[in-house]
């Protein structure tokens, strides 16, 4: 069943509504700039690299719980499962600069690529310092080999949270755009979902497929993918999804992995505790170490019943970033001395 | 129009503008509709929120240049399409300014060059070619035929009206096609049988112009110069029984 309802007011002024409301209930972290940016509510310190991502609204808290310290600096939210033009953009860039160089984030799709580029152009013409870094993870959606023509999903939250770690300690734009990179290629993540969700805009289903199939592959949008159809156990669907994600990043024993079972907006918590729990086993009996857990909604695609599954190898530099303190109003990592007291 | 309809002013790009918008507004379900078998479903609406503002935004012009007008018409497209579609949608109308420059009013030739330009910008931005299931589909043929009219004749309706034409055969022939860039359906075969709504957007908007072009010229030089009305397709025509198989 999918759930064409929304409890809106106008649907055209639904994203205006929802950035409004989100940043006046999290009005400690973040606030909303002149221009349509979410910012935060305390600037980064001058002489640090600013981060910025732009990016379709409807995938709440992505991007708008991820702007706080040890994130990200600026989202700018554009309308539903569409990129921000490149005028936007370019307001985002000037928003995020303190003054070192802004990292600007692009998750791989058509628009956000495109219009990244533009505006790249139109800040390099206005002396902006500002370098594009483009981020995929989704093995289902180019074969082995040609990882650069996959889609941006899930899993770059690795991306955020170790490259935002890194610009808060004070690294170069050069060393951030590299880190991003090494992230970028130690994450593989894979999609399944029953059925569709609405365009919470239009009312309108975003593709025609039966709620009892699950498909996986499914891409940031519902779309495109291999038909598992119906009666699957979780541990079957476990298996399946992590046997192509450690063959296709080539994790093997003695790694250390960082692992994120994102709810794309209608699983349980019961059905995600049982997936993880077979891929707890699965990394356990192929001796790969597990550092830390992500569970839960990261990037929904609105009530989609679905989930992604992500695998991150971690080094001793990108563990230490991990660790670090963050405060979004989706994502908290506390302080070290929390962490040791319990445990 | 001015000339003998061998000109067209900042006025006249701006009544194009207006006549866009107009065609749009009046086709913004069918859009949709086209978008949901191989997108999702809001290009309708994501057109015409970019044609209301270039609208509005025309008053706001201190000077009506040609393309003054277009590169209106191209921010609102950047900006309030937004996406993937606002990237290639934006970047034909600013390619097209660009080649136009400074000049106060644009001939046949110069026409067709500036949709050449712009076809190019696209083609630098999205990557895609003739048979992608892109906006390209529509425009390729469409910058070819004005080329070709341009060569012809001086008249500028004319050379709409070519282009319109052309414009709306490639877009028809996309529902032959599977996407093959832009986000590949689960639908059946990347919305094989449906035509790309960007590509019908452009062939829309050509025959807009052409007809305002054409009623333009009819009302003002008393139909001398009226073109072949067999060279401007109706838009008015069920594009989703054309679109199915």
């Amino acid at each position: 069943m999918v759930r064409r309802r929304r409890l809106l007011n106008d649907p055209a002024r639904a994203v205006a509504e929802m950035v409004e409301g989100y940043v006046a209930a999290n009005r400690h972290l973040i606030r909303l700039d002149d221009h349509g940016n979410v910012v935060r509510a305390r600037p980064k310190e001058a002489g640090k690299v600013g981060l910025l991502i732009g990016n379709g609204s409807g995938h709440e808290p992505a991007m708008i719980g991820w702007i706080g310290q040890g994130l990200l600096d600026v989202n700018v939210p554009g309308p539903i499962f569409t990129a921000p033009g490149p005028a936007a953009l370019v307001r985002g860039i000037e928003a995020a600069d303190r003054g070192a160089g802004v990292l600007l984030c692009v998750s791989q799709h058509a628009g956000d690529v495109m219009n990244a580029r533009l505006a790249l152009g139109e800040a390099t013409a206005r002396q902006l310092h500002v370098e594009i870094v483009t981020l995929y993870d989704d093995v289902a959606s180019a074969p082995k080999g040609r990882e650069s023509e996959r889609r941006g999903s899930a899993g770059l939250f690795f991306v955020w949270k170790i490259v935002g770690a890194l610009a808060e300690a004070g690294a170069s734009l050069a060393d951030c755009k590299a880190m991003a990179e090494r992230v970028r290629d130690s994450v593989r993540t894979l999609t399944a979902a029953f059925g569709t969700v609405v365009n919470p805009a239009s009312g309108e289903p975003l593709s025609a497929v039966d709620d009892d199939r699950l498909v996986i592959g499914v891409g940031v949008h519902g779309d495109s993918g291999r038909d598992l159809g119906a009666g699957l156990t979780a541990d079957e669907v476990a298996e399946q999804m992590m046997s192509t994600l450690l063959d296709d990043g080539g994790f093997a024993a003695g790694d250390e992995v960082c692992v994120l079972l994102n709810n794309a907006g209608a699983m349980t918590v019961m059905e995600l505790s049982v997936l993880y729990r077979c891929v707890h086993n699965i990394l356990t009996n192929h001796e790969i170490a597990v550092h830390r857990v992500w569970m839960g909604p990261y990037a929904t695609t609105q009530d989609l019943a679905g989930f992604a599954l992500s695998v991150c190898r971690v080094d001793d530099d990108m563990r230490r970033l991990y660790d670090a303190p963050a405060t979004g109003a989706a994502f908290v990592v506390p302080a070290v001395d929390e962490m040791a007291a319990i445990g | 129009m001015n000339g003998g309809g061998a000109l067209l002013d900042g006025d006249d790009f701006s009544a194009m503008v207006v006549a866009a918008a107009d065609v749009v507004d009046a086709n913004v379900g069918l859009l949709s509709r086209l978008d949901a078998a191989s997108g999702d479903g809001d290009h309708g609406a994501n057109a015409q929120r970019a044609m209301s503002r270039a609208r509005a935004s025309l008053d706001e012009l201190t000077k009506k240049l040609p393309a003054a007008v277009l590169d209106a018409l191209a921010s609102a497209c950047a900006e309030a399409m937004a996406g993937a579609s606002g990237a290639v949608f934006s970047s034909f109308f600013a390619g097209a300014a660009a080649a136009i420059g400074d000049e106060r009013s644009v001939d046949a030739s110069l026409l067709a060059r500036s949709f050449a330009a712009g076809l190019q910008r696209v083609q630098q931005v999205g990557g895609a070619h003739v048979g992608d299931k892109t906006i390209v589909d529509a425009l390729g043929p469409a910058v070819a035929a004005a080329e070709s009219a341009s060569r012809r004749t001086a008249d500028v309706g004319q050379v709409l009206g070519h282009a319109a034409t052309a414009a709306r055969g490639g877009a028809e022939a996309t529902s032959d096609l599977a996407a093959s860039v832009g986000r590949a359906r689960y639908a059946e075969s990347g919305g094989r049988g449906w035509a790309d709504p960007g590509a019908t957007t452009i062939a829309l908007i050509f025959e807009a112009w052409a007809d305002a072009v054409h009623v333009s010229l009819s009302t003002s030089l008393d139909g001398d110069n009226r073109i072949d009305s067999s060279a401007v397709s109706p838009w008015l025509t069920d594009h989703r029984s054309t679109g199915r198989h």
